[in-house]
């Protein structure tokens, strides 16, 4: 079948079975070169970082990392899951960084009350979230709110195949020997995600498609990249 | 922008002996600006690509329109205007050992990929399909040269930084 529209996937993972076979699953890798990625195009960033919100951190992996990269930040953490949150909470006491990383519950859309009260921050990064979303001008109503002027807006997630035979070859190749319930999520969010040409529509409507370009990456990911005016 | 890529032929094939003085002259203006009017040549977009040459080790740089595939991957043509013998870009850019990667720069951004190469197969053939629904003088070039016109996926594999491109 192809995959001309996408196929939603629901909002949250809630399910505890889901919840930490993600939270368990060997991430390290990509997540890793995540950061290392963010790093590579926005040089600056150790040196300029103080406040950083992580938008759908999940079980705070990618968070985490995102604390060891940039050493004088501090990290909120969000998320509208409170298994996910319980998980990540669990991480960030065992890794000792309750001083610098903090996680929150809040489900997107939030309120202008809600995302003031957060402030603003000079990095706002996303991963796997976008697609997880119902309305995707979601994220980028919360990218504006949450960016200070000059802020690195920097959201990843997977590209959403030709059609159902590549999303087969992707699983098998990336997820063949993780937990059946794991590539179920994989397939799932795959048929889910967006493809460049519709995030460059939601950056358009947005108004921030002079300030983030979309990038294909890989065999199965894009990034949207750059500084918030 | 991905949206409609369609493209009406409006400009004479050049000949197989104008393409590298045309591609040389295009090269050097797209090294000095960011400008539409230098990059989206005759309504299509253009990336360069940095080859380093099997043989002589010297440094090639191409410029070539490109189209994208449903995905959103920029998929640039080995097309030489349906001549007989693949563009020595392409030669090249399919050589691993002198090319694991190529640099590829856009009109706002530059990067490395290893591009995926599709000389032929159920692949190669659903895009050329597509790609001739929107660029149709690409069935007529296809039709001029017994050799099946590749296409190459230029997909980023890391970011780079201009100063890699020197």
């Amino acid at each position: 079948m192809t995959l001309d529209q996408r196929v939603p996937e629901p909002e949250l993972m809630e399910e505890p079975e889901q919840a930490r076979a993600y939270s368990d699953a060997d991430f390290a890798a990509p997540h890793q070169a995540l950061v290392d990625d963010l790093l590579r195009r926005h040089p600056s960033l150790p040196e300029r970082t103080r406040r950083v919100v992580d938008l759908g951190c999940g079980p705070a992996d990618v968070t985490a990392r995102l604390a060891g990269a940039l050493p004088d930040a501090t990290i909120v953490g969000i998320d509208a899951g409170p298994v996910m949150l319980a998980l990540g909470r669990e991480r960030i006491a065992a890794l000792g960084l309750t001083d610098r990383v903090a996680l929150a519950e809040m489900h997107l859309p939030a309120t202008d009350a809600a995302l003031a009260e957060l402030g603003r921050f000079d990095l706002v990064a996303s991963n796997s979230l976008l697609h997880h979303l119902d309305d995707p001008a979601t994220l980028w109503a919360t990218v504006r709110a949450l960016a200070a002027p000059g802020a690195v807006a920097h959201v990843f997630d997977l590209r959403r195949p030709t059609d159902d035979n590549t999303v087969d070859a992707l699983v098998e190749r990336h997820a063949r020997d993780e937990p059946a319930v794991l590539r179920e999520d994989f397939r799932a969010s795959l048929r889910a995600a967006y493809r460049v040409a519709e995030v460059e529509a939601q950056l358009s409507a947005a108004g921030l498609v002079a300030d983030l370009r979309v990038e294909p990456v890989g065999d199965r990911h894009l990034v949207v990249t750059g500084v918030v005016s | 922008m991905a949206t409609d890529q369609k493209v009406e032929q409006a400009w004479d094939t050049p000949s197989h002996d104008e393409i590298p003085n045309i591609t040389k002259m295009h090269v050097e203006y797209l090294e000095q600006t960011d400008d539409d009017a230098v990059w989206v040549q005759a309504g299509m977009h253009h990336v360069m690509i940095r080859t380093i040459g099997r043989k002589s080790g010297n440094v090639h740089k191409i410029a070539l329109p490109f189209w994208r595939d449903p995905e959103g991957v920029r998929v640039v043509v080995a097309s030489f205007a349906g001549h007989e013998k693949h563009p020595a870009w392409f030669v090249n850019l399919r050589d691993r050992d002198a090319n694991p990667e190529v640099l590829v720069r856009v009109q706002d951004g530059i990067f490395w990929s290893t591009p995926d190469i599709l000389e032929e197969g159920e692949e190669h053939d659903r895009l050329y399909a597509l790609l001739v629904e929107d660029r149709a003088w690409y069935a007529d070039y296809q039709k001029r040269t017994d050799r099946t016109i590749p296409l190459v996926r230029l997909v980023e594999s890391r970011p780079a930084e201009l100063s890699d491109w020197e």
